[in-house]
């Protein structure tokens, strides 16, 4: 499918992909379906559009898109929400930005799937061994886009 | 902060990140206790005040209480 809601500016993220992604990487774009606790309308086709430019134009990230309740029967515990991107690493879809990841947090996010696609070491070595070892834990972030 | 998010969850293995924007999804920030952006939580409670808006104290707090044992 095709949005023909691109925007100019998103010309950018093609070139500081291409120019730094190794590895693929694969994203698991989940869209609201109307099963969700709030229909995030605008948000919802925004997320549409993004997904599917980067599934067009960056060949290394790998995009699949979900609706909430498709997803409910493959990884229940994350399909409680939409839109949302999920990020896959080693350890399975671990990451996950619930929203649409532009303005303000498209480079974090830009910058975290060129990590991941590099497998470079996000710290020191020292710092980094004892990461390896924590406990499972479940980190939440809010914030708000600017 | 979103930066340290990321990095922390590509360096370890057993931990789950959501990345939330709270304009978008409020009762669920509501429904967590977010009273106030930018906000972290651990394990679903409120990491201290000391280590929200510091690198290295986040590391230290998240090696001291959920480091392996």
């Amino acid at each position: 499918m095709h949005h023909n809601s691109e925007r100019p500016e998103w010309q950018s993220i093609v070139w500081y992909l291409q120019a730094r992604l190794r590895d693929p990487v694969q994203l698991l774009h989940v869209a609201y379906d109307g099963t969700g606790a709030d229909p995030h309308a605008y948000a919802s086709q925004e997320a549409a559009a993004f997904a599917c430019f980067l599934a067009r134009h960056v060949p290394r990230l790998h995009i699949t898109t979900r609706s909430l309740a498709e997803l409910r029967a493959e990884v229940p515990q994350l399909a409680d929400d939409a839109p949302a991107f999920l990020v896959a690493t080693d350890g399975g879809w671990r990451i996950r930005y619930l929203g649409v990841p532009l303005g303000s947090e498209l480079q974090p996010f830009l910058e975290a799937l060129v990590l991941l696609s590099r497998q470079e070491a996000p710290f020191p070595p020292v710092t980094l061994s004892l990461l390896q070892k924590l406990a499972p834990v479940r980190l939440g972030f809010y914030f708000t886009p600017t | 902060m979103a930066r340290l998010a990321y990095r922390l969850a590509l360096a370890s293995p057993a931990m789950r990140l959501d990345l939330i924007d709270a304009s978008l999804f409020v009762d669920r920030a509501l429904s967590a206790g977010v009273r106030s952006v930018p906000a972290w939580r651990i394990n679903d409670k409120d990491a201290p005040l000391a280590v929200r808006n510091s690198e290295a104290a986040m590391v230290a707090f998240l090696l001291a209480h959920h480091g392996a044992s």
